[in-house]
């Protein structure tokens, strides 16, 4: 299983700036710190429309999705969105026992979550 | 192991018992989850059953680090659990593998602690409210079909889940 990769890449949708974060590998009890570390200096610098790319993503623990939760609420409150390309069935199946499949839109692909950044209004 | 209970254990025959003994240290996690995913897959769990044990025991473990083993600020100092020659505190994990199920065993050798402990869960907190921490013992009791918590004086903590291969 691999080591957790985090990278962070500005992209337009819409006009809009988007910050891209593709996580590769795992997010657990030893790696979530890096990963908070990055999810909150998005938030700190003001980047609110957010897409995480979890296509190579291998584990996410309860702690990381709790984290993603509450981004989701910072991003939402600031008139941003939080949207999720490529999450695993495995994953995605944590994801709707925990509910959060009911507030936060998960897409297949990359393209389309930037069609939905790209309509979501505000800054 | 003293006061193991092989009372209400199935007599079933081809019987297989795995065992895997780490540190006490989040390093450990990802060994954990291969062990039991490399073993719920030969055992024939579909992917989607595979990751709900991965996450059931990696909370569970995660749970161990964090509540049993953790570094405990007293006056200034970090205390680290450790036995008196040096040794980090470890994670047994014991892995009984039936024909119509899979037992996990994990050993701790920390105070007493049930994950029952930790109160029924309000999700809402976490999608409406502040809360983040707290959805590993929900996970647990959700994508296992049996949970069971035994405390071994001297010893430790036993937590055992199960999960059975479904028919369907």
């Amino acid at each position: 299983m691999k080591e957790l990769r985090i990278t962070t890449e500005p992209t337009k949708a819409g006009g809009h700036a988007v910050q891209v974060v593709r996580v590769a590998g795992y997010i657990d009890a030893h790696s979530f710190p890096r990963f908070e570390q990055e999810m909150l200096a998005l938030i700190n610098q003001g980047s609110y429309r957010l897409l995480l790319d979890l296509r190579e993503a291998t584990y996410i623990c309860s702690t990381a999705l709790g984290l993603l939760m509450s981004v989701f609420r910072q991003v939402r409150h600031n008139a941003g969105d939080l949207v999720i390309a490529g999450m695993s069935d495995k994953i995605a199946n944590i994801f709707n026992l925990l509910g959060f499949s009911k507030l936060i839109r998960a897409f297949s692909t990359e393209e389309e979550a930037l069609q939905c950044l790209a309509m979501t209004e505000g800054q | 192991m003293p006061g193991y209970d092989r009372g209400t254990m199935s007599t079933q025959r081809e019987r297989r018992d795995l065992a895997l003994v780490v540190p006490g240290e989040t390093d450990y996690l990802y060994l954990i989850r291969d062990f039991v995913c490399a073993v719920a897959r030969k055992m024939g769990f579909p992917d989607q059953r595979v990751g709900e044990i991965e996450i059931a025991v990696d909370e569970a473990c995660a749970n161990i680090i964090e509540h049993a083993y953790s570094k405990v600020p007293s006056a200034g100092r970090v205390i680290v659990a450790r036995y008196p020659d040096g040794a980090m505190q470890a994670i047994t994990l014991r892995v009984s593998v039936f024909s119509n199920r899979i037992e996990l065993r994990i050993l701790d050798q920390g105070p007493d602690f049930s994950i029952s402990e930790l109160g029924d869960l309000d999700l809402s907190a976490f999608t409406t409210g502040d809360r983040k921490r707290g959805m590993g013992t929900y996970i647990i009791r959700n994508f296992m079909d049996e949970v069971h918590h035994t405390y071994h004086p001297g010893v430790g903590n036993e937590l055992t889940l199960v999960k059975y291969l479904s028919q369907a």
